[in-house]
């Protein structure tokens, strides 16, 4: 078994070794098929919870990973709303660039773009343009979802978008209702 | 509208080489595990540095290079990690 971190420099390697045998659309088929089978916990998290279910997959991940960010979540009772992030440096490009025995993937940020976007759509959540400094570890994104999900989704969400702002001080987490 | 704000920092570490090959010091000044549970109010384990010395310790075993552990504060997680050459150190 290896970490989450030690992971990374694998994952980019795999990303070079795959070009370099077939091609970049090679990679982006890779990450596509990653989109499409291994991203189930998120899947599940949407499904449930809506948008609410995206801020607590990355709670948990970033958390998980000691990422550097502010992450903000703005979430009506209806289910709708929007999240930002900055990631001031991203503990996965970040983990790279501090390697000098081989150099990480070219477009290894791009995998972030593949990913995860399509399935957020699948679920009427959309993916903002992205700012993005590879070099420095780190970029910026918005996520929305204008059109209400299914009641029942809004309501499941919308509760533990309640019971966070009950923990959130002790999580260390800025909370309001306005 | 209900609002969340999450901002996390990384652990203030620096990992120092000196221009003795033989040497690594990692300093950490805010331990970001310890700063979690002490926000969240819940005591600190007795002896919760071991996580970090004895494995160390147990890395190092069988090899020609040892862990030194010192400066252990449990209020902020501070430490100073050593690694030196067993041979370097006589």
């Amino acid at each position: 078994m290896i970490s989450c971190t030690e992971f990374i420099p694998s994952y980019s390697l795999l990303f070079t070794w795959l070009e370099e045998k077939v091609d970049y659309d090679e990679v982006v088929r890779y990450w596509e098929y990653i989109s499409g089978s291994g991203l189930k916990k998120l899947e599940a998290a949407i499904k449930e919870k809506g948008l609410f279910g995206c801020w607590e997959y990355w709670k948990h991940t970033l958390n998980e990973e000691a990422a550097d960010f502010v992450r903000e979540m703005h979430l009506n009772e209806d289910g709708t709303g929007y999240m930002i992030s900055h990631m001031r440096y991203c503990p996965s490009m970040g983990r790279l660039l501090e390697f000098d025995h081989f150099a990480p993937y070219h477009a290894y940020c791009e995998h972030c773009n593949v990913l995860y976007p399509p399935l957020l759509e699948k679920y009427g959540i959309r993916e903002g343009p992205r700012k993005l400094n590879a070099q420095r570890a780190t970029c910026a994104s918005s996520r929305r979802m204008d059109e209400p999900p299914a009641p029942e989704i809004a309501a499941a969400g919308w509760q533990a978008a309640l019971k966070e702002l009950e923990n959130a001080e002790a999580e260390g987490i800025t909370a309001w209702i306005d | 509208m209900l609002n969340l704000r999450m901002d996390r920092r990384t652990s203030d570490v620096t990992i120092e080489r000196t221009e003795n090959p033989d040497e690594l010091s990692i300093t950490a000044r805010v331990c970001p595990a310890v700063e979690h549970i002490r926000k969240l109010s819940t005591p600190l384990a007795p002896n919760y540095e071991w996580i970090t010395s004895v494995v160390h310790e147990t890395i190092c075993e069988d090899t020609p290079w040892r862990a030194e552990f010192s400066n252990w504060d449990p209020q902020t997680g501070a430490c100073i990690q050593h690694f030196v050459r067993k041979e370097a150190a006589k």
